[in-house]
């Protein structure tokens, strides 16, 4: 008798078949036909999306000041911390120069919220939380009362330090910037004695909040920051100089002191005496390798 | 033999298709996420009205229309005449319907429940 031959499953075409069905099914859902979102909560929208979506939001609540509202809306976001988030957006629209309204209305809602966004102090009216390269100054004091009775008793008290938290880097990084242009003007139509900083992006925007140091050379030092006049630009500031001094300038932390800046009197077109005025122009250093000029002009 | 082994290929590409569609599905490779034509109606018409705000404020019309024309509507001022009216039908809030009927009077349109909620001035210019 003829022994019966098995005849065994296929596992292995089984198997394979599998594998590769496997891999075609995730290319097709993955890539081919995607899940496609339709009647979406705001929490699932694209970032770009929803950032404007909480810029609307804060301008929304400019006009109607009610918080309640902007809070449930701000709610269907899923953000975790809601006065972060309307923060950094407020940061960043006040970084990158955007336009005033739409920083004023973030910051005004992320102040309500809670929140402490760089711009308070220039958009709000409001004292800034955070002030930014100022490094806080920590000196506990212990107060020991010695007693000849009982000297083990010796319990300094500490005083309550409130420390300023640090704030992120308001501006590029040191050294990113660099005198471009400066202009001196002497004319009886323009405002004299001035030094006048601007502070640009590559694309010519204005940066604000940009710290400048004035120091004659008397020793006197004085420092402002840009961006509290943005009607001119958010990266202007003016310094009022004082008669027959020698001035250097410097964006702190950015770039390095221009000095030579002279309040010594200067004759006008008309032939009047009257004090120059310095238009300083600041920007990104070129990178180019041909950038022989230093990036100074007249 | 080659035809079991043939058909069990076959069964298991036809598994392994539909277990990796589905779990493609399931689990995406990148973020699921959407643009504002995508919301819900309700929150459009939120979104419509935030936007409407916003106008009230700043008064830009093109910025306005921009961001109306972020919700893929094919008709954006028959969308917000629809929107308006509604809001006026169910009671929603006053200022809610003022911003929207402001921005259905400045593409062009005003119907009569809306002419109560115009602002002065405003209505017969178009």
């Amino acid at each position: 008798m003829r022994p019966r031959r098995r005849r065994r499953f296929p596992w292995l075409a089984l198997i394979l078949g599998s594998m590769i069905g496997v891999g075609g099914g995730l290319y097709y859902a993955w890539y081919l036909n995607p899940v496609n979102l339709v009647n979406i909560a705001p929490a699932q929208l694209n970032a770009d999306d929803r950032e404007l979506y909480i810029l609307l939001i804060s301008e929304a609540y400019l006009q109607d000041g009610n918080l309640a509202r902007a809070q449930s809306r701000l709610s269907t976001l899923g953000l975790r911390d809601p006065a972060e988030a309307v923060s950094v957006l407020a940061d960043s629209a006040f970084l990158s120069g955007e336009d005033t309204e739409q920083i004023r209305a973030l910051t005004t809602l992320a102040e309500a919220l809670g929140g402490a966004p760089l711009a308070a102090e220039v958009y709000s009216g409001t004292v800034a939380p955070v002030e930014p390269l100022v490094t806080a100054t920590i000196t506990p004091t212990f107060e020991a009362m010695p007693s000849p009775t009982s000297p083990g008793d010796l319990t300094p008290t500490v005083t309550p330090i409130s420390a300023t938290p640090t704030p992120t880097a308001l501006v590029p990084a040191a050294s990113d910037l660099e005198l471009l242009g400066r202009n001196v003007i002497c004319d009886d139509d323009y405002p004299a004695g001035r030094i006048e900083v601007y502070v640009n992006t590559e694309f010519e925007r204005g940066i604000p909040a940009v710290e400048v140091l004035v120091v004659s050379d008397d020793g006197q030092q004085d420092t402002f920051f840009t961006g509290l006049q943005p009607e001119i630009s958010p990266g202007y500031a003016d310094f009022e100089m004082e008669p027959d001094q020698v001035y250097s300038v410097t964006l702190v932390d950015l770039t390095e002191p221009v000095f030579g800046i002279d309040s010594a009197p200067c004759i006008t077109g008309s032939g009047q005496s009257s004090i120059p005025t310095y238009q300083l122009y600041f920007g990104p250093v070129e990178a180019t390798p041909e950038d022989e000029s230093g990036g100074e002009g007249e | 033999m080659f035809r079991r082994t043939f058909l069990a290929l076959l069964i298991g590409l036809g598994l392994g298709a539909l277990g990796g569609a589905v779990t493609g599905w399931l689990v995406p490779t990148q973020e699921v996420s959407a643009n504002l034509s995508k919301l819900n109606p309700d929150y459009k018409a939120e979104y419509t009205v935030m936007v409407g705000a916003a106008y009230a404020v700043n008064g830009d019309w093109d910025l306005a229309q921009a961001r109306l024309g972020r919700l893929a509507e094919p008709d954006p001022a028959g969308y917000v005449v629809l929107l308006a009216e509604r809001y006026i039908a169910s009671g929603r809030s006053p200022d809610d319907i003022r911003h929207l009927v402001r921005l259905a009077s400045r593409y062009g349109y005003v119907t009569s429940p809306m002419a109560p909620y115009l602002p002065p001035g405003e209505g017969a210019d178009r």
